[in-house]
């Protein structure tokens, strides 16, 4: 294979599109491409799912779940995805359908407790990998549990909009796509839960809302 | 509510008009409003990222390769064909059935000339024999002149007509002369007595029990 001549070219092979790596793994059988789609969203579509079901390992297991369905789709009608345009936008999508149908099967099954599953997710796990001490990582620490606590208490509509716009990076128009709104709607609903988060933070005697940030 | 929206949509980079900014956040109400939504989201931007466990990536990395190792590019599923669309049956049904009693119409119509053809020749051929005689005969036939019937000379045996017209012309020239006088009459004069005008083959007036 020729080294591209064009800048653009160049540019293309060091950071390939999604629409590439789709390209490469579904022509050409190349793996590597679909495990860098993967790891260049996995925040987004992690974040997403774990803002869904506060579950680490439910959440590990919806991650896998959506991807099968990517591969699934991808492999027998690549179509449906090209229709799609954004590769991110179509794995939230299937992403979103996962976590559904999980939080329905889980109102199903509410009388069953889950709080055994975080028994099975690995210490190693929890750790985390940045350098700060452990005074700054146990505050930090308490501080997003705390938030991601307060995140949960809000309605679904607005918590799912939350989620989408600060985790998955999602713009409001591809929000309400996605959740099959209007544009209005989904701003309408992003105000709410900014004002109802507000509202939360503020009523608890836990943190000062001026203290996060510092 | 729109310019609350708006605020909103600045406040995450999706409207970039800097002046418009300015100039909602002139409005007090929206100014505190655009200080409380900032204040949630600078805490919710500073919210750690999540990543899935290594694992996780892993086991979906290896099933993507699985999935592709056991799917030929050349048996990957492309388009499918497209589909005929099934018409009910009521509208293939109704045609065909037409067009098959035209059919049999047509071909019955078509045997039943062919026998009636076959099937009368005696009855047909005499009434044809006997129309052309007589239309012969018609025209075989002459008028008579000055009281002699003029016959043709053709076959000795052959019906002959005549016609005798002596008769008629001389009562018709007897009214002629009878009523010429007539035209000489004018308003008081003498009325003409009935029984001088001609009445038939026997002049003047005869009662109608003496007509037989």
């Amino acid at each position: 294979m020729a080294f591209p001549q064009r800048v653009e070219d160049r540019i293309s092979l060091l950071n390939p599109s999604d629409e590439e790596l789709v390209s490469a793994y579904v022509d050409q059988g190349d793996e590597r491409a679909f495990r860098m789609l993967v790891e260049r969203h996995q925040e987004r579509v992690f974040g997403f799912l774990y803002g869904m079901v506060r579950d680490r390992s439910v959440a590990n297991d919806l991650f896998q779940e959506t991807y099968i369905r990517v591969i699934s789709a991808l492999q027998k009608q690549r179509a449906s995805y090209s229709q799609q345009g954004r590769f991110l936008g179509w794995v939230l999508r299937i992403a979103r359908n996962a976590a559904l149908d999980h939080l329905r099967s889980r109102k199903r099954w509410q009388d069953v407790s889950t709080t055994a599953d975080d028994l099975d997710t690995s210490f190693w796990d929890r750790l985390p990998d940045n350098g700060l001490s452990s005074d700054v990582v146990l505050h930090n620490s308490e501080q997003e549990s705390f938030v991601r606590e307060c995140i949960d208490e809000l309605p679904p509509e607005q918590r799912e909009v939350l989620l989408l716009r600060h985790e998955a990076d999602l713009t409001f128009r591809e929000i309400a796509e996605l959740t099959d709104c209007s544009i209005n709607t989904a701003l309408g609903r992003m105000r709410y839960a900014l004002h109802n988060l507000r509202g939360i933070i503020s009523s608890s005697d836990k943190v000062e809302l001026s203290e996060f940030g510092t | 509510m729109e310019e609350k929206k708006s605020i909103l949509l600045h406040l995450y980079g999706e409207k970039d008009a800097e002046g418009d900014l300015r100039s909602l956040l002139k409005d007090e109400e929206l100014q505190s409003e655009h200080q409380a939504l900032s204040e949630v989201k600078f805490h919710l931007d500073h919210l750690g990222r999540s990543k899935p466990d290594a694992t996780s990536i892993d086991r979906v990395v290896a099933h993507a390769a699985r999935a592709s190792a056991s799917t030929e590019i050349g048996d990957r599923r492309g388009d499918r064909p497209p589909l005929w669309r099934t018409r009910p049956i009521r509208k293939v049904l109704i045609p065909a059935m037409s067009l098959a009693a035209v059919i049999v119409i047509a071909v019955w119509f078509g045997y039943f000339s062919s026998t009636t053809d076959e099937a009368l020749p005696a009855s047909a051929q005499i009434a044809a024999d006997e129309m052309t005689a007589e239309a012969e005969s018609l025209l075989r036939a002459r008028p008579v002149v000055s009281g002699h019937a003029v016959v043709s000379t053709g076959r000795a045996t052959d019906p002959l007509l005549v016609w005798n017209y002596a008769e008629s012309l001389r009562e018709l020239s007897r009214r002629i002369e009878t009523m010429r006088p007539a035209d000489d009459l004018d308003w008081g004069a003498r009325s003409i007595p009935l029984e001088t005008l001609p009445g038939g083959t026997q002049p003047g007036i005869h009662q109608a029990s003496s007509r037989r």
